[in-house]
């Protein structure tokens, strides 16, 4: 057991599923799916892909609605949440004394804001500036945050490093509270990109049918966009002040496959690592756990090795313990994915119900496992795992802990 | 910051490594010996110019702490560089406006990100700790001293912090291409909770304004190749030389390093 558990005391949220917690968790739990499609069309080549796109999220109560809508999209996303979890923790603008961190899980941004301004006319990604902060240093200095800010990105695994690296701020005393989170929004160029990849479904015409994991038919994953931030405090602290507890970050642990920059290792043992890592940094056993929420992006191969993971970790407990992909509704958010899926996790533990995998039709045999498809479940949730792994053969597990 | 007391780690090795274009477009067609035999010899070919001085650096870092490469497979790996992707992405905006999207390298994300250089270097060392990117802009330095020194250790025996940038930063023409002699710098810095034999310096983490400003003869918030340049300078076996960066918070990050006669040798 750890000295001193570090609780989630406040949740923002801005994706296709809603821009609240209360609305997110109620079309997650519903199984609606938020996936559309979209064209992107440039020198005469079209491509049309199925795709979850998250509206843009409004000012923040007391924020200026004209200076928030000029600023850059990702950034209104961060500001949205960022600033509805403080207020949900109940940290009001007066705060001085309390010390707050932010650590962002934001993979692309640069790529995407050079990508902005040049649609936009502008020459940033030609002319070498040295000055233009990162999203995190842009938002911490408009919250007028006083802690020590991070950008950390390890590609789709980059959320659950950002949580896990604000739980050791909290720790080591660094900080009195921290933000923690992701954030994705998604160009056209980007979307070229992963198309190029042969990593997205080409369902476009039937796209609430496209993201399918663990599903014999599945031929590639849907790209969505959002942002997920929370407030993470000491137990303590947040007794002590007599805040709402979402959940304890239990547990986190974090390997690499040091195999390949894309395509994840076929050796299922450096995930299950991760999650070995994660579940005795909790100090809890496979039997324990009552809900993971897969990584299963929906691509042939990743699904598998993640299957054949959860197996070598959890042996015969396998069979009983719930898995779902909330990928097959939310679209898969790359940088903050982790995010939106702790966020699915909170659902989980809030509602005492289980999300359910859409699109699982017919599970691939070589992906065997206690699903929950097409529809939630009633269950009772204590203990949620959630999985996220990226490029650069990242896998990393995050543990959530209904709060005492 | 009221973060009482200091942290250290101790620095058991550094490397450093500065080319300009030409010589990165060499460095990608050659491996470290240490890289693991079944590596493809392309494996650099769409490398960010980053992650080939990256590598450079690692490789510098390891021949100077005369320990086998073996014994980095249970290492951590934190990069952190400074405007990671930016030649790729002068390009990439060319590309798609002539061809629109079927013209995107399906390389750009998995090269060119944030993560792309830990992601590379996990790979090369055969490293299955965590590895993850940090900062990316401006204050990457002290974003990456940061991550390394407060990440957790638990299942590594250290933790590599790789430190890349460009100095000056290249300037591109209108149509993509590179119009200066932009050099790309890379420092790698060996960090280990416990302190080992031929140890060439510390990292500490310092809440106490007093204990930080009583430290003379340090260079101030050194970017990625500010830093590579001083390391390369010191005199071999000689004394210890402070770089220090402010955390935004309060409190500061403080290297010490020397340069050891294993550097020496390293250099030579």
């Amino acid at each position: 057991m750890r000295k001193c558990p570090v609780v989630i005391t406040g949740v923002g949220a801005a994706t296709a599923l809603g821009h609240d917690f209360t609305t997110f968790a109620a079309n997650l739990l519903a199984g609606r799916s938020a996936a559309g499609a979209v064209t992107d069309a440039q020198a005469g080549v079209e491509i049309r892909l199925p795709f979850c796109a998250a509206d843009d999220p409004p000012a923040p109560p007391d924020w200026d609605a004209q200076t928030f809508q000029s600023m850059p999209r990702s950034e209104r996303f961060v500001l949205w949440c960022a600033a509805n979890a403080l207020s949900d923790a109940g940290y009001t603008a007066a705060r001085p004394e309390v010390r707050i961190g932010l650590v962002l899980g934001s993979g692309g941004e640069l790529l995407r804001r050079w990508e902005g301004n040049w649609s936009a006319g502008g020459r940033e990604v030609y002319e070498g500036r040295t000055d233009s902060p990162t999203l995190a240093e842009s938002a911490a200095r408009q919250l007028k945050l006083n802690g020590p800010v991070a950008t950390i990105a390890a590609a789709c695994a980059s959320a659950n490093y950002a949580f896990a690296q604000a739980r050791r701020w909290i720790e080591l005393g660094l900080v009195d509270i921290c933000l923690a989170g992701g954030v994705e929004t998604v160009t056209p160029i980007c979307r070229s990109a992963f198309n190029n990849l042969r990593a997205l479904s080409r369902r476009a015409d039937e796209p609430q049918k496209a993201s399918r994991p663990f599903d014999a038919d599945r031929d590639g994953f849907v790209m969505g966009e959002g942002a997920a931030i929370m407030v993470l405090e000491s137990a303590d602290r947040a007794r002590r002040r007599g805040a709402r507890t979402y959940a304890e970050v239990a547990g986190f642990g974090a390997s690499s496959d040091a195999f390949h920059m894309i395509i994840p290792s076929s050796d299922p043992a450096p995930a299950a690592a991760a999650m070995q890592a994660a579940l005795d940094d909790a100090a809890i056993r496979p039997d324990q756990v009552d809900y993971v929420n897969a990584h299963a992006t929906s691509t042939p191969v990743g699904d598998k090795g993640e299957a054949r993971a959860l197996h070598t970790v959890f042996g015969p407990h396998v069979a009983r313990v719930p898995v779902s992909s909330t990928k097959s509704i939310t679209g898969h958010l790359l940088s903050a994915a982790a995010a939106v899926e702790a966020l699915a996790c909170l659902a989980a533990i809030e509602h005492q119900a289980i999300p359910p995998t859409l699109n699982l039709d017919a599970p691939d045999p070589e992906c065997a496992l206690c699903h929950v498809p097409h529809t939630s479940i009633a269950h009772p949730v204590n203990i949620a795992v959630s999985n996220s792994f990226g490029f650069g053969g990242s896998n990393t597990t995050l543990v959530l802990r209904k709060a005492a | 910051m009221t973060h009482s007391g200091e942290a250290c780690l101790h620095l058991s090795s550094w490397g450093t490594a500065r080319a300009d274009l030409s010589a990165i477009a060499a460095l990608r067609k050659s491996l470290p010996a240490w890289a693991p035999k079944d590596t493809p010899g392309h494996f650099l070919k769409h490398a960010d110019e980053q992650t080939v001085l990256a590598v450079a650096a690692l490789d510098a870092a390891i021949g100077s702490s005369g320990r086998p490469t073996s014994d980095y497979h249970d290492w951590a790996i934190v990069a952190a560089p400074r405007f990671i992707g930016r030649l790729a992405g002068g390009a990439t905006l060319q590309r798609y406006s002539r061809g629109g999207g079927s013209a995107i390298s399906p390389h750009l994300i998995p090269q060119h990100s944030l993560h792309s250089i830990s992601g590379a270097l996990s790979i090369l060392l055969s490293s299955r700790q965590p590895n993850f990117g940090v900062g990316g802009t401006g204050h990457s330095m002290v974003e990456g001293l940061l991550a390394a020194h407060t990440f957790p250790q638990s299942g590594s025996q250290g933790t590599w912090l790789i430190a890349t940038g460009w100095e000056p930063e290249p300037q591109l023409d209108a149509t993509g291409n590179c119009c200066n002699e932009p050099v790309c710098h890379a420092v790698a810095l060996a960090l280990q909770s416990a302190q080992q034999d031929g140890s060439c310096g510390r990292l500490r983490l310092l809440g106490d304004y007093q204990s930080i400003e009583s430290s003379a003869g340090h260079y101030w918030s050194e970017s990625a190749a500010g830093l590579c340049c001083r390391l390369a300078e010191l005199v071999p076996n000689g004394p210890a030389t402070c770089f220090g960066w402010h955390l935004p918070s309060g409190g500061a990050l403080i290297l010490e390093a020397t340069n050891t006669a294993a550097n020496l040798r390293a250099a030579a």
